[in-house]
């Protein structure tokens, strides 16, 4: 699916290269670029929250209120959307928050590797939170759990259906959850790089090079667009993942 | 030509008259605070929607591809052809529409986001 | 009309769907500015409604592109 020219491909950012070939029991777990990058994820976001909420002093330096507004911005949508019972999991939701979006934002800077643009990634992250959901919401609710697919004031003649589509969206949830931040952050990449290459098309091309900061402009604006869809898909990640544990601690809705 | 009483008069309506300027005064800086208010309302309000956009098209497209699926794996199993894959593709597409309805009628959750 | 070939028009056709989908959320998102000069007050409430609506219409378009990515990848 790569156009023509080997200047311009696409495609090439989302290639897996091996740097430390590893294997433990027979399966591949070498060390690639993916991994080296959700290294230097994981790094920035300890940076950001140790130095961060070190200093402890009253006037709080510039990364003392990233760090404090980071905190404060996915403590809300925990209380607002899983209540007070959901504050249990604001560590494990700030920390998918904190991690999807910084791979988001670091993929942007070019010749970085998109770790959330895997849709192994993004199936791993959701398969986990649905486990998650639905072990809590076994363990707390026992059995009662189910009635969370038989929502109450319906017709017995109905019942059957209403349930049968209760569990396909159920099912459909990791499908949404993981394919949207997936897909959006390979159209936006793609994207990008389709302008890219139309760039360097243009500069080759004699006289239309007059026309090359025409598509320059469009990378600035998608970028900035990517930008602000770094950070809603990010958002959306975790506000879902709090309606979803919402579910679990008190099923019947 | 009494002075005393005309001043007194004339002191109460200028007091009167500032008080009045006094009022519309606070009366119109609280309305532009409230547009101002109203005016952020819409810039947050573009991350709210959007967000509400990507999950409704999100969950539509996945409920459906879902329902799909099921019914055509069941159909391999139950040998039943088309049919059952005809049934679970509609029960998906009103797995879908049920979702949106959903998403669309209580915004986010149990609280419902408070500005919407 | 060999089925390679057939494979790709069909996928070809597909795409249309996508402008379909593309004029489909051009005339939501106009209708709400319309009704938004009309009536600004009640914009900001409805301003979600009008990315909901746009998302359907994505939704369906959606599904051509998938059509099409299916008729060009699946064997």
């Amino acid at each position: 699916m790569s156009e023509a020219g080997p200047a311009i491909d696409p495609i090439h950012q989302f290639h897996i290269n091996v740097i430390a070939p590893l294997s433990i029991g027979g399966v591949d777990a070498s060390f690639t670029n993916a991994s080296l990058f959700m290294v230097i994820i994981l790094a920035v976001i300890a940076f950001i929250m140790l130095v961060g909420t070190s200093g402890e002093h009253i006037v709080p330096n510039r990364l003392q209120t990233l760090a404090e507004m980071s905190y404060e911005f996915v403590a809300s949508t925990v209380r607002q959307t899983a209540g007070e019972a959901g504050m249990k999991f604001f560590p494990f939701v700030f920390s998918v928050f904190m991690f999807v979006f910084f791979s988001n934002l670091i993929g942007l800077v070019p010749y970085t590797f998109t770790v959330t643009s895997q849709i192994i990634v993004t199936f791993a992250f959701a398969a986990f939170i649905i486990l998650l959901v639905l072990a809590y919401g076994f363990y707390k609710n026992g059995t009662h759990f189910l009635n969370l697919f038989v929502p109450s004031g319906v017709s017995p003649i109905l019942l059957p259906f209403i349930v049968l589509i209760e569990i396909i969206s159920f099912a459909s949830r990791p499908i949404s959850l993981s394919v949207r931040l997936f897909a959006n952050m390979l159209a936006g990449h793609i994207t990008l790089k389709v302008f890219g290459g139309f760039v360097t098309l243009l500069l080759g091309a004699g006289v239309y090079a007059l026309l090359a900061p025409l598509p320059l402009i469009g990378i600035v604006l998608l970028t900035a667009f990517e930008l602000l869809v770094a950070f809603l898909q990010a958002y959306v990640f975790a506000i879902l993942t709090c309606v979803y544990l919402n579910d679990a601690i008190h099923p019947g809705h | 030509m009494q002075d005393g009483p005309d001043d007194a008069e004339e002191l109460k309506a200028r007091l009167a008259k500032l008080r009045g300027d006094l009022q519309a005064q606070r009366e119109s800086g609280r309305k532009e605070a409230d547009r101002k208010a109203e005016a952020d309302l819409t810039d947050k309000g573009l991350g709210q929607a959007m967000s509400l956009g990507f999950r409704v098209l999100s969950e539509f497209v996945a409920a459906i591809v879902v329902g799909a699926l099921i019914g055509w794996q069941l159909d391999e199993w139950l040998g039943t052809s088309p049919f059952l894959l005809i049934l679970l593709l509609g029960l998906g597409v009103a797995a879908g529409f049920w979702n949106i309805y959903r998403l669309a009628v209580l915004p986010s959750g149990r609280g419902g986001s408070k500005e919407s | 009309m060999d089925p390679v070939a057939a494979k790709y028009v069909g996928a070809g056709l597909a795409a249309i769907g996508m402008g379909a989908a593309a004029i489909g959320v051009g005339t939501i998102f106009g209708n709400f500015l319309s009704g938004a000069l009309r009536n600004p007050s009640a914009a900001d409430g409805q301003f979600g409604r009008a990315f909901i609506g746009a998302a359907l219409a994505e939704g369906l378009g959606i599904f051509a592109f998938l059509v099409a990515i299916i008729l060009l990848f699946v064997k």
